[in-house]
């Protein structure tokens, strides 16, 4: 879910940038304001960036098709605030590395998957007691998919309305059309989040519990 | 944290000799400038006629820093599928002017000519991004960053998780042939998913979460480790030096060239 160098007006790609640097800037001074060296807790997000970067290749085996997830539900539940800037550093490493993305389009990329992490994270911890870790975790993973392809479908249409093409009621159709194929997609991001959870939950709540988180 | 001299262990920056070709040696601040400027400038153009010149200035950076074509036409070969996706359908729905009709599919000379621009300026600016990339080593391109007035602690968010992206993907790796050696295979499809909700699905999900779990836990010992060696009193990326005459030369002939694209698109100059 990557819009690619050089298809966004420059009033967009610019405002995703405002966007990047506003959010980026509110989760770092969080950061400063909580804890009392706040190093401490770069390594841990270091290295779930890096483990969330790789385990985000993962194409999940549905032959002859396969499922590629997102994660960014996931490292919202874990990282907290820090998401945004984590995904941020992930995406700048797709850009200059593997040229995913790109350099213009990196803070609309960044605001594309961070915006969504950010809500899922916000979503794991107010349903948490409600509904039970395991499903405010299906509910963050879900939420944080179909957020994102909201979110990309919008910047699309502003793409192809910069382009000249109108907003027809075929486009809308096609592009509602490509909203709705996310779902079952949310669903199965939505289950592996809860799996992922419910194991880290057993194995190291350490991950998922409040004093730990930023 | 600037207020030391001591540097933290950190990878070598890449040999600058005089024999090293010419975009090596350009000082990480001032290429960072140059090369943003004419990204920003290449992002802007609509105007098919300036498409030559963009390319023929990529053509003359990649050829100014010695890395072979064939890895950037490799790189160059595998544009974003929503890119490909544009580039298709824009000669078919924009425009007025029919170059071949075919019932009620047309090719279009204005969507012909917007698809060609769009695509030749993605690909210019993937390959400025690649150039940045390949010639200039992370820590450096980080600083770089830095005295641009990125906040360090994303700066240093960076370094460390590219410190330890490899070591992870082989811990990945690892765990993958670990699990078919024990005869795990997928066994689920598009058309028996139930066995892949059963059995896929909730085994790379624990997959991942013993990844988690190694990563959380080896993060520990890491900051612990860090601590020792000085992290928080010295840096941790190298200090950005003041670049050399001729980096800043390049930069301001990088930048006039940007300004200059941006006054042509704009109407400054006729088509």
């Amino acid at each position: 879910m990557h819009i690619s160098e050089g298809l966004l007006p420059a009033p967009l790609w610019l405002g995703g940038y405002g966007l990047t640097a506003l959010i980026t800037g509110y989760s770092l001074g969080r950061l400063q304001r909580l804890e009392r060296d706040p190093r401490r807790p770069l390594p841990k997000a270091a290295l779930l960036t890096a483990a969330f970067f790789v385990a985000s290749s993962i194409h999940l085996p549905f032959p002859p098709a396969s499922l590629h997830l997102l994660l960014n539900g996931l490292m919202g539940v874990l990282l907290g605030v820090l998401a945004y800037p984590a995904i941020l550093v992930g995406l700048f490493f797709q850009a200059v590395a593997f040229g995913h993305g790109g350099l213009t389009t990196l803070g609309i990329n960044a605001a594309i998957l961070g915006i969504p992490a950010l809500l899922a994270g916000g979503i794991f911890q107010a349903s948490r007691r409600r509904l039970g870790t395991g499903w405010a975790a299906f509910w963050a993973g879900a939420a944080g998919v179909v957020l994102a392809a909201l979110l990309f479908y919008g910047v699309v249409l502003a793409a192809l309305y910069s382009e000249g093409i109108p907003s027809t009621s075929a486009e809308r159709l096609a592009l509602a059309g490509l909203m709705a194929a996310h779902l079952p997609l949310a669903g199965v991001e939505g289950l592996f989040t809860r799996w992922v959870v419910l194991f880290l939950q057993r194995v190291q709540p350490q991950l998922l519990g409040e004093d730990e988180k930023l | 944290m600037k207020s030391s001299k001591a540097n933290l262990p950190c990878p070598p920056l890449a040999s600058r000799s005089f024999s090293s070709p010419w975009l090596h040696r350009w000082r990480p601040l001032p290429k960072v400038v140059g090369l943003l400027a004419l990204m920003a400038a290449f992002a802007q153009v609509q105007r098919l006629a300036l498409l030559p010149l963009v390319w023929v200035l990529v053509a003359l950076l990649w050829a100014l820093s010695g890395l072979p074509l064939r890895r950037g036409l490799r790189r160059l070969a595998a544009p974003g599928v929503l890119l490909i996706a544009f580039v298709l359908f824009l000669p078919f729905a924009v425009g007025e002017t029919f170059l071949w009709q075919w019932g009620s599919l047309a090719l279009r000379w204005e969507g012909l000519e917007r698809a060609l621009c769009l695509g030749g300026r993605s690909l210019a600016l993937l390959a400025l991004a690649m150039l940045l990339g390949e010639t200039t080593p992370l820590p450096a391109l980080l600083a770089a960053l830095g005295a641009l007035g990125i906040p360090d602690l994303l700066l240093e968010l960076a370094w460390l998780t590219q410190r330890y992206l490899q070591e992870v993907a082989t811990q990945w790796q690892r765990m993958q042939r670990a699990a078919r050696l024990r005869g795990w295979r997928p066994r689920g499809s598009l058309w028996r998913l139930d066995l892949a909700l059963r059995q896929d699905l909730p085994f790379l999900a624990a997959a991942v979460g013993t990844l988690l779990v190694r990563s959380y836990e080896r993060s520990e010992r890491v900051y612990q480790a860090l601590r020792l060696r000085g992290y928080g009193r010295a840096l941790l990326l190298p200090e950005e030096r003041a670049g050399d005459p001729w980096s800043w030369a390049a930069t301001g002939l990088a930048v006039a060239v940007a300004l200059g694209l941006v006054w042509v698109q704009f109407g400054g100059y006729p088509d």
